[in-house]
């Protein structure tokens, strides 16, 4: 993955932030959008349930109570009824509906009654007398009573319940019917039933019926059409205008055919697009009648528009925020970018040395610390590089680097080193002429190429001493063949010195001397101010050996000679005997490459050629 | 009160045909049907009618000769149902038709007596112990329910038939049919719940059979 700029990713945060927030305002107000029509229509619901109840008890409590009074004491109406069924002739049959209509003047009002025998059969009067709703005549409404026939010995004396009947025109009607059983009360035994039928008057809208509303049972306030409520029964819905879609039937016909929903239950149908939440209560759960329900249809249609409209303007507020935040964050990007990218220039010329560059510091803030903060960096940066430089001038850089890294602390180690002094012959005589300027030239020079030969063999240069040069190889690092490259160094020299002679306006001759040993190496001095060196015996013995040594010739020791090796040819001299050395020192020649002694050039200069060996 | 009880007398006599000659008679028994009492107070009836001691009285089985018989031309017979301790006395009363029954009310309350079936609807009011009995008279066969409409335990039957020839069984369901014409005629036995059973029987002068009608 490419690496994503800060600018890009502020911009996605914010977009992530404002999506995030926008989704979860989204996800709370529907929820309570649903929640609150939920609870709005579940109250109403059992508000209208109970309320259909409740005007149900009010109106049939006194019926009810007149048909069991009626049916327990009138013995002239079992007698009649007794009468009737024993003999089944019209004439009896009528008379017992003259009794009962004589018995139940003060009950009846638009209510249409019929007897049932202990079967369900409706003891039919020969002469119907006319009435328009008497839904005993119609043969759908006798199927259903033949229902409550079969199951009537196992039920209440008394049971409330719902039947449909066509209307003359066609129609379906509800009715609801009040059954009370005749019951001898000698034999207990069921003789038959007496059932009254009233069109359910808060259903049905036949405009000429003055329907018996309870009074006492405030009605709750309903917004129009919201909640369809009706009764459903045998497989249709009964409401008050009657219809319902199709589909929506159908759904309901699933849900509830089957079930006796005794509790108040509420469930979801979802017919094709326009879903509804269904409140669902059986009319008359513990009765022997058709199963019938009062049902509470609401449609989801306008909970979901109010949704959808929050949805929309939710939506809306979000993009607006979120163009909002990306400009904001537009703004504060740039005001940071820049002087970023600024700082990456200045990190960027720091690398490449130019500690002289300046970063703008645009204000106080964050940023402008910054700034500020890298250019007292690059200003600190600049004067450690000059001291470097400068440490690097006085101290050998693999030391100078020692001292950097804090390895190099006061005090030193034992170490096998090799230790190489090279001095100029006769440069007492050589320089007693010259004036001092141009000594100092002359040795610059000779320094110089010959301190790049030490380097280049590893060599630490030590220190310079007048016209002698002392190096160190093997400390304050071995490189393992620390003795040969000491010796290939003070080979390179001679040869490095006699191309110089070549050039230069001075000719000069050098004499080298080689020891290696254990000897102390270590910073050395005071804790103020150090100085690394290595110090022995060694290091005397190589000064000596140094002395000793003819224009162009290089002397080593024993033990270098020893770590040579075959490595590189030498020519042993007749033991020294040197100052401070109580025995004589075996010493021996390098011999360049090829065999051959050291081709030593006349000198041009007398003094230089004419040093002796002592 | 004495003086119509020997009306009664002559007129029974006056019904019989004949008198002389050796008769046929008709000795046997019925099953009888038991009351149907279901335990009262079943835990079904809520709103249950009031709990009402059945009758003590046993059902019985009217027995009877049917057949062709002269018509009565005769003044009406007059026989009693009363009402008394809260029961119509007999409970089932086989009268022939032309008969007038009077209901004498022997309670010291109001009675009622009233008919919803078809072979005679009445209603006769409510009366006392002291006041004239109402009398009704049966002249279509057929079986007459009584009630009163103040007393709910209070039922009784009466059996309006075309034939000079009943009689009740006794609680065992034991009858006797004496003083019988010689022929062919169907012997038939009423039980309540409107069961009849009957048998063709061919009777001779002096016979006497037995015939019984078992249960079920």
């Amino acid at each position: 993955m490419p690496p994503l700029s800060f600018r890009f990713k502020l911009l996605l945060a914010m977009m992530l932030v404002v999506a995030g927030a926008t989704g979860t305002a989204l996800y709370v107000s529907q929820q309570s959008v649903r929640e609150t029509y939920q609870n709005l229509f579940e109250q109403q619901s059992r508000a209208q349930i109970k309320y259909f109840t409740s005007l149900q008890e009010a109106r049939l409590s006194f019926i009810k109570e007149k048909c069991l009074d009626l049916v327990n004491k009138s013995v002239r109406l079992r007698a009649a009824l007794q009468a009737a069924l024993e003999e089944g002739e019209a004439e009896s049959v009528n008379l017992l509906y003259t009794r009962a209509d004589d018995e139940l003047r003060d009950v009846r009002r638009d209510a249409a009654f019929v007897f049932l025998d202990a079967k369900g059969r409706v003891l039919a009067r020969s002469k119907p007398d006319g009435r328009p709703g008497d839904p005993a005549d119609r043969p759908r409404f006798q199927q259903q009573l033949a229902l409550i026939g079969r199951e009537m010995s196992a039920h209440e004396q008394q049971q409330v319940g719902v039947l449909a009947g066509e209307t003359p025109e066609g129609r379906w009607q509800l009715q609801e019917i009040v059954v009370t059983k005749v019951v001898d009360p000698l034999t207990h035994q069921t003789l038959g039933a007496l059932l009254l039928a009233f069109p359910v008057p808060d259903l049905w809208s036949g405009g000429k019926r003055k329907t018996t509303r309870a009074t006492g049972a405030p009605r709750p306030a309903l917004p129009s059409g919201a909640i369809k409520f009706g009764i459903w029964l045998d497989g249709r819905f009964y409401s008050r205008d009657d219809t319902i879609p199709e589909p929506l039937q159908a759904g309901l016909a699933e849900k509830i055919s089957g079930h006796l929903w005794q509790e108040q239950t509420d469930f979801l149908i979802w017919p094709d697009t326009d879903p509804h939440r269904v409140f669902v209560q059986a009319l008359n759960p513990v009765s022997g009648l058709p199963a019938a329900h009062q049902v509470c249809l609401y449609s989801l249609a306008e909970a979901r528009a109010v949704q959808q409209e929050l949805q929309t303007r939710i939506l809306i507020f979000g993009g607006l925020t979120l163009l909002g935040a990306l400009a904001i964050s537009l703004v504060l990007t740039h005001g940071l970018s820049v002087p970023l990218r600024e700082l990456v220039t200045g990190t960027n010329e720091i690398q490449r040395g130019n500690f002289a560059f300046k970063v703008r510091v645009r204000g106080r803030d964050d940023i402008g610390r910054l700034a500020a903060s890298f250019n007292d960096m690059a200003v600190g940066l600049a004067l450690k590089e000059k001291y470097r430089t400068v440490l690097n001038l006085v101290a050998d850089e693999k030391v100078a680097q020692q001292l950097i890294d804090n390895q190099a602390v006061l005090g030193g180690e034992l170490r096998e080193v090799s230790v190489l002094f090279c001095d100029i012959r006769g440069f007492t005589a050589l320089t007693q002429t010259m004036p001092p300027e141009l000594v100092i030239d002359m040795l610059n020079e000779h320094m110089t190429a010959l301190t790049r030969v030490v380097k280049r063999h590893h060599g630490v240069l030590d220190k310079f001493v007048g016209d002698s040069l002392m190096a160190i190889f093997g400390a304050p690092v071995s490189h393992e063949n620390d003795a040969i490259n000491a010796s290939t160094c003070a080979l390179d020299l001679i040869l490095e010195r006699e191309q110089l002679n070549n050039t230069s306006r001075h000719q000069l001759q050098i004499g080298i001397g080689i020891a290696t040993g254990t000897m102390v190496a270590g910073c050395m001095g005071s804790a103020d101010r150090l100085n690394y060196t290595v110090l022995g015996e060694r290091v005397n013995l190589a000064a000596r050996l140094c002395s000793h040594a003819n224009p162009g010739e290089a002397i080593i020791d024993q033990t270098t000679r020893e770590r040579l090796g075959d490595a590189i040819t030498v020519t042993p001299l007749p033991a020294l005997i040197l100052k401070g050395f109580s025995e004589n020192v075996p010493a021996y020649e390098l011999q360049q490459a090829g065999g051959t002694t050291l081709l030593r050039r006349p000198i041009k200069t007398p003094a230089a050629a004419t040093v002796p060996r002592t | 009160m004495a003086a119509t009880f020997t009306k009664v007398l002559l007129l029974a006599a006056l019904a019989c045909p004949c008198l002389a000659g050796a008769q046929a008679v008709i000795e046997g028994s019925v099953a009888l049907l038991r009351p149907r009492v279901e335990p009262a107070g079943a835990a079904r009836y809520s709103g249950s009618a009031p709990v009402i001691v059945a009758s003590s009285e046993p059902m019985l089985a009217v027995v009877y000769l049917e057949g062709q018989f002269p018509a009565v031309t005769n003044p009406p017979r007059v026989v009693q149902m009363a009402q008394q301790n809260l029961r119509f006395l007999p409970g089932v009363l086989p009268v022939r038709k032309g008969t007038v029954v009077e209901f004498p009310n022997q309670d010291d309350f109001y009675h009622n007596v009233f008919s919803y079936s078809k072979a005679k609807r009445f209603d006769l009011g409510r009366y006392q112990k002291d006041e004239k009995p109402a009398a009704q008279l049966f002249d279509k066969p057929g079986v007459v329910r009584v009630n009163c409409e103040i007393h709910q335990q209070m039922r009784g039957t009466i059996l309006v038939l075309e034939t000079p020839h009943f009689t009740r069984t006794d609680t065992n369901g034991i009858f006797r049919l004496e003083n019988l014409p010689a022929g062919k005629f169907v012997l038939k036995a009423w039980l309540d719940e409107g069961r009849v059973l009957e048998r063709p029987v061919e009777l001779r002068d002096g016979a006497r059979l037995r015939i019984d009608f078992p249960g079920k």
